[in-house]
């Protein structure tokens, strides 16, 4: 979902740049507080996995193929700031190392697939998580569609985009209609490969899946006399 | 696992997982060696070898973009109006791995070469800027501290101190 340089004129794609590095900026400053000897490798780890993931497009109508964008798999696994740190610093990588997305358009790319992607998956898991918290069975439902909504969202912000600094030689409505359709079918991929992802990670150690960790925030004053009573 | 029914029952439950999770892992935090190994193998894995395989088609987007022209099996447009003639070529297309090939290489070891590069990049990067990003956390505390403490404290930091 990269755009390339040119489809989106100076002006937009200026203020898109500011828009995603006060974004990731942000982020990074509050992704300080989750930091602990848990989340750090894991950083890296989902960083590497997403850019992987993001190399296997995958077929969804004859000629149309689609790829992760990963802001929901990696706000499931180490919450939305670490997540949409790690996802631009894959959109970076791309853009600088492999001349995968523009470098104009970098600000519109990390704003589509990191920052709303993750801000929406996050949101979704705080409206779930007040309904019913996840459970490891649960969490792979989750993962399917939080990531099928963060997906349209982020495709969406293009349509924004295209509105505000596109030529609209192509009018608006057939970009928003093309787009959401593709991008459906793109979420329901992304949305097999984030619950299956998500799944064998809490089926290992539960405990590195940030949707699930978020159980114990109302229980921590629980925690240290739970564990001098095991221990 | 039992689910936790309203009013005491949410606490008890909560602390029984929470038990059987020490119980089960001495050190809950640290993702240990197997499951960072398994990780990075799967990730290499993806990245090398079946990046090979991934569709040629143009993705979500960029099919968007091609819509209303039409284009020769090389992908080049031949015809038509669409949002992609506005398209500028890579400033970086001359790079020795743009477009996830590797100069010198024919394409499909070549995919696969960058696939592990990026990984490994990627890895890097992160890496360093969560260490540094965790290294500037600690000294600061104004944005850091209060809640985070307890989760944070090292072993064999005289952290809480009840007397």
């Amino acid at each position: 979902m990269h755009i390339s340089d040119g489809i989106v004129n100076a002006p937009v794609s200026v203020a898109f740049g500011v828009v995603a590095a006060a974004g990731v900026g942000y982020a990074a400053a509050r992704a300080r507080r989750d930091l602990d000897d848990r989340t750090t490798p894991m950083a890296g780890l989902v960083a590497a996995f997403v850019f992987a993931v993001q190399m296997i497009n995958f077929p969804v109508l004859p000629g149309v193929s689609g790829h992760l964008l990963g802001g929901a798999l990696a706000t499931l696994l180490v919450g939305p700031w670490l997540g949409m740190v790690c996802v631009a610093v894959v959109l970076l990588v791309q853009a600088l190392l492999f001349a995968d997305g523009g470098l104009s358009a970098l600000g519109l790319n990390i704003t589509n697939m990191a920052v709303v992607t993750s801000l929406v998956a996050a949101g979704l898991v705080a409206v779930l998580v007040r309904r019913a918290q996840p459970t490891r069975r649960s969490i792979t439902v989750v993962g399917f569609v939080v990531s099928v909504l963060a997906v349209l969202a982020g495709s969406s912000a293009f349509i924004v985009q295209y509105a505000l600094g596109g030529t609209l030689e192509v009018s608006l409505t057939t970009v928003a209609t093309l787009q959401l359709g593709y991008h459906t079918l793109i979420g329901i991929g992304e949305g097999v490969i984030t619950a299956v992802t998500v799944a064998s990670v809490a089926a290992s150690r539960p405990d590195l899946v940030w949707a699930l960790r978020r159980r114990a925030v109302p229980a921590a004053p629980v925690d240290p006399a739970a564990h001098e009573v095991t221990a | 696992m039992t689910a936790p029914t309203p009013g005491d029952g949410v606490t008890a439950g909560a602390s029984q997982h929470l038990k059987s999770a020490a119980a089960d892992r001495p050190s809950a935090t640290r993702p240990g060696r197997r499951f960072v190994a398994v990780a990075l193998v799967v990730t290499v894995v993806l990245a090398g070898v079946v990046s090979v395989f991934a569709s040629s088609s143009p993705d979500g987007l960029d099919s968007v973009t091609l819509a209303g022209c039409t284009v020769d099996p090389d992908g080049e447009i031949t015809g038509g109006t669409c949002i992609a003639e506005q398209a500028r070529e890579h400033g970086l297309s001359g790079s020795p791995f743009a477009g996830y090939e590797t100069r010198g290489v024919s394409s499909t070891p070549g995919t696969g070469i960058s696939g592990v590069l990026g990984v490994l990049v990627t890895l890097l990067v992160v890496w360093g800027l969560v260490t540094v990003l965790r290294r500037t956390a600690r000294p600061g505390s104004g944005r850091g501290g209060g809640r985070g403490q307890d989760e944070d404290s090292l072993p064999g930091a005289p952290a809480q101190q009840s007397g």
